[in-house]
């Protein structure tokens, strides 16, 4: 496996579904490891860490024949240390969030396309250098929007737009990982403390005042886009 | 009835005895001892009326004693000589004492009778009470408070009446486990308190028990079952109060007969609410699984067709008609997994307790990402959305009112060619969040019945759906206490209106 193949770990339990996500991946040439049962996935795992050959993404379905893809991360705690893209279905919602708290990179819902799939991997991928080892990225730009991480300064269409302090933390906290959603509780415990994880309506004050600063048309988003009942992630337009 | 202390019980016994010996000591010249005689009877049933029957009966002995030394000769010694004067001694005793019991009896009459036309009072204000109740949890503290201003201490238990017949039916002497009974009110309070022992042994004999009955009458307590006929709901307990404990088992028995009503009463009308409700979730499962299969069907044909076409004569498609199968076999997909979100809705809100996470949420948010899911679709670019500025925030569910929003849009763009409005206003104490389309006016008639469940309109039969759609946003609106309702736009077309409550708005953020 060469440094610019990706390893990417698929823990499902349904055959067809395994099957197809395999063809998928390796038609995007990823390299690909596979397990149908939470044992499986820890060994793995295990095996994978003794090689020296981690994956660089986990895919892990939630409804596993031995028990919960949550217990993922107790039964193999370098798992936080990865991105995991967690497959739920409809019914999973809140066991979801909870696991993007926990520190899951991002979700998708059954039944899902190829073009959603693909993308969330992207994202996925290309954050792990950002959380592991690089410095923050002083600056990040999606569509019009530039936004200077360490100057706390942002412009669209190049012209500057002065945000508020709290607008800008925001804008921060979802352009640190562009792509990647942020529920609910990260961003105000980022924002505002841990005091506040429960403070929805502060975010939905300052997210529609954000919007109207950065969006073009606040009703319809280009770049702060919410994803219902869940969070917020930054779109990340190329 | 008076209650004096014993000693002004005793001073005024004397004090009325003096005063009449004073009087017959003045009228001793001119009278005969039998005439004074008279004066004591008075003295004695004054005294009768006035004080507890031995402070009668003590009157009079002494009225008897100070005639005789005073009045009867020879005076100062307490004999008598002549026969007369002993018949009119005698005589006195015996008056007195009859006068005593009279009055005692006659005073214990109405104390009772008063006692009881409280009591009748105070059942018929519980009974009324009762009735007024429907929950169990509010019939039980109720009696309760009731059994304690009568008796002082009182409990009620509850048990499960499968339990109770299981136990009376098999081997004796096992006790109860504790999640079959409920225990409200004081047994631990003193030893007067009933014992959660004796009322559970009375719940599961049925019967009454304890003080003033003839099973275990030694206890301190009174027991009677909940009872009627071969159902057993439990047993109420109270401190033995009167010195007639039989009293106590009648008034124990009566309110314990009306609280067993009113259980009664409360377990048919929620039995008969539950089959309702059963009754109802069966009728329209059954409809959903003959629609909804029905529905399932076409979409799962295109899709074997077209999967089985690529796989059986792959060789023979241009790469252009496998593509197009392949975007069918997308399409229709698409279609069933919105089908099946659809259904799961339906189903979660028809259990009748929809699972509701309600957060604050903007409508801004709610209104932009129904949209989203629009975004891939090419007709989706007629959708025009206005918002009002500085709406208020909801707490609502935001994925339900999401596919509520999302169910408008998707009929609109279905059933209405051209321009969508999608408004979102103030109006009083609601946020109307309006679809508005171009299509055909619907009748006042169809505006109606496009929001029942299943309900299709004749002129939509050539265009695909569950009649589900509707059905599930006015579910979704009901969940939320607001409404879904449907007007004739002015100008043609229609327009579907959420109506959502504005909640007190909670506290804005520090800037």
């Amino acid at each position: 496996m060469t440094a610019d193949t990706p390893l990417i770990l698929l823990v499902e339990d349904d055959e067809s579904l395994r099957d197809m996500l395999l063809t998928v991946l390796h038609a995007e040439r990823f390299g690909t490891l596979h397990a149908r049962s939470l044992a499986s996935a820890q060994a793995q795992l295990h095996a994978a860490a003794q090689a020296h050959a981690l994956p660089q993404l986990v895919l892990l379905d939630l409804n596993l024949p031995d028990g919960h893809g949550s217990e993922l991360f107790a039964r193999w705690p370098g798992l936080s240390a990865l991105p995991v893209v967690v497959i739920s279905a409809r019914n999973d919602e809140h066991e979801k969030i909870a696991l993007l708290d926990a520190g899951a990179q991002d979700y998708l819902v059954k039944p899902f396309g190829v073009g959603e799939l693909l993308a969330r991997i992207r994202v996925a991928l290309r954050l792990r250098p950002i959380e592991s080892a690089a410095p923050t990225l002083p600056a990040i730009t999606t569509g019009a929007l530039e936004i200077d991480l360490e100057a706390r300064r942002v412009s669209l269409d190049g012209q500057w737009v002065k945000l508020t302090a709290t607008e800008f933390n925001i804008l921060a906290c979802l352009a640190r990982q562009p792509g990647r959603i942020a529920t609910h509780r990260q961003i105000l415990s980022e924002v505002w403390g841990a005091a506040f994880v429960e403070h929805t309506h502060y975010l939905r004050v300052f997210v529609a005042s954000l919007r109207a600063k950065i969006e073009p048309v606040p009703t319809q988003p280009r770049y702060v886009m919410t994803e219902i009942g869940v969070g917020y992630r930054l779109a990340d337009l190329d | 009835m008076q209650r004096f202390k014993p000693w002004r019980a005793a001073i005024e016994t004397i004090g009325i005895v003096v005063a009449t010996t004073a009087m017959a000591w003045a009228a001793d010249e001119h009278a005969s001892a039998s005439t004074l005689a008279l004066l004591y009877i008075a003295a004695v049933l004054l005294i009768a009326y006035r004080q507890a029957i031995r402070w009668a009966i003590a009157a009079g002995v002494l009225a008897v004693i100070v005639l005789n030394v005073l009045f009867v000769h020879p005076r100062g010694a307490l004999r008598v000589d002549s026969q007369e004067h002993g018949l009119v001694l005698v005589a006195l005793l015996a008056v007195a004492l009859l006068a005593a019991w009279l009055a005692h009896r006659q005073r214990t009459f109405r104390a009772a009778a008063e006692r009881q036309s409280q009591q009748a009072i105070r059942l018929s204000e519980l009974a009324r009470d009762l009735s007024a109740l429907s929950a169990p949890d509010d019939m039980l503290p109720r009696t309760l408070d009731h059994l304690r201003q009568q008796f002082g201490l009182a409990a009620i238990v509850t048990v499960q009446p499968e339990v109770v017949e299981a136990h009376t039916a098999g081997l004796p002497a096992k006790p109860l486990p504790s999640t079959a009974y409920t225990l409200w009110g004081d047994t631990r309070a003193g030893q007067a308190a009933p014992t959660l022992d004796a009322l559970l042994h009375c719940a599961t004999s049925a019967a009454p028990m304890g003080a003033g009955t003839l099973r275990w009458p030694s206890l301190k307590g009174c027991y009677a079952p909940l009872r009627s006929g071969d159902l057993v709901l439990g047993a109420l307990g109270v401190a033995r109060r009167h010195a007639a404990a039989t009293d106590d088992i009648a008034a124990l028995t009566t309110i314990a007969d009306v609280l067993t009503a009113a259980l009664v009463r409360a377990q048919h009308a929620a039995d008969a609410a539950q089959a309702r409700a059963s009754a109802d979730i069966q009728a329209l499962r059954t409809t959903l699984l003959a629609s909804v299969s029905h529905d399932l069907r076409t979409p799962l044909a295109a899709i074997l067709g077209a999967a089985s076409s690529l796989v059986h004569q792959r060789d023979r498609l241009t790469s252009d008609d496998a593509r197009r199968l392949a975007e069918h076999i997308e399409q229709e997909a698409r279609y069933l997994a919105n089908v099946t979100d659809n259904t799961l809705h339906w189903l979660r809100l028809s259990d009748g307790h929809a699972d509701i996470h309600a957060d604050w949420e903007s409508v801004q948010d709610l209104l932009a990402s129904a949209v989203q899911r629009f975004r891939q679709r090419p007709e989706a670019l007629h959708i025009s959305l206005q918002c009002a500025p500085d709406l208020p925030l909801l707490h609502v569910d935001g994925v339900m009112i999401t596919q509520a929003l999302s169910n408008l849009l998707d009929n609109a763009l279905k059933y209405s060619p051209g321009e969508i409005g999608v408004q979102a206003t103030r109006y009083r104490d609601r946020v109307w969040v309006d679809v508005t389309d171009r299509g055909a006016t619907l009748t006042a008639q169809d505006r109606v019945a496009v929001c029942d469940t299943f309900h299709r309109l004749p002129a939509h039969a050539g265009i695909r759906g569950t009649g589900l759609g509707l059905a599930i946003a006015r579910a979704i609106m009901l969940a939320h206490r607001g409404e879904l309702s449907v007007h004739a736009k002015a100008g043609g077309g229609n327009l579907f209106r959420l109506a959502l409550p504005i909640p007190e708005q909670p506290l804005a953020p520090p800037l």
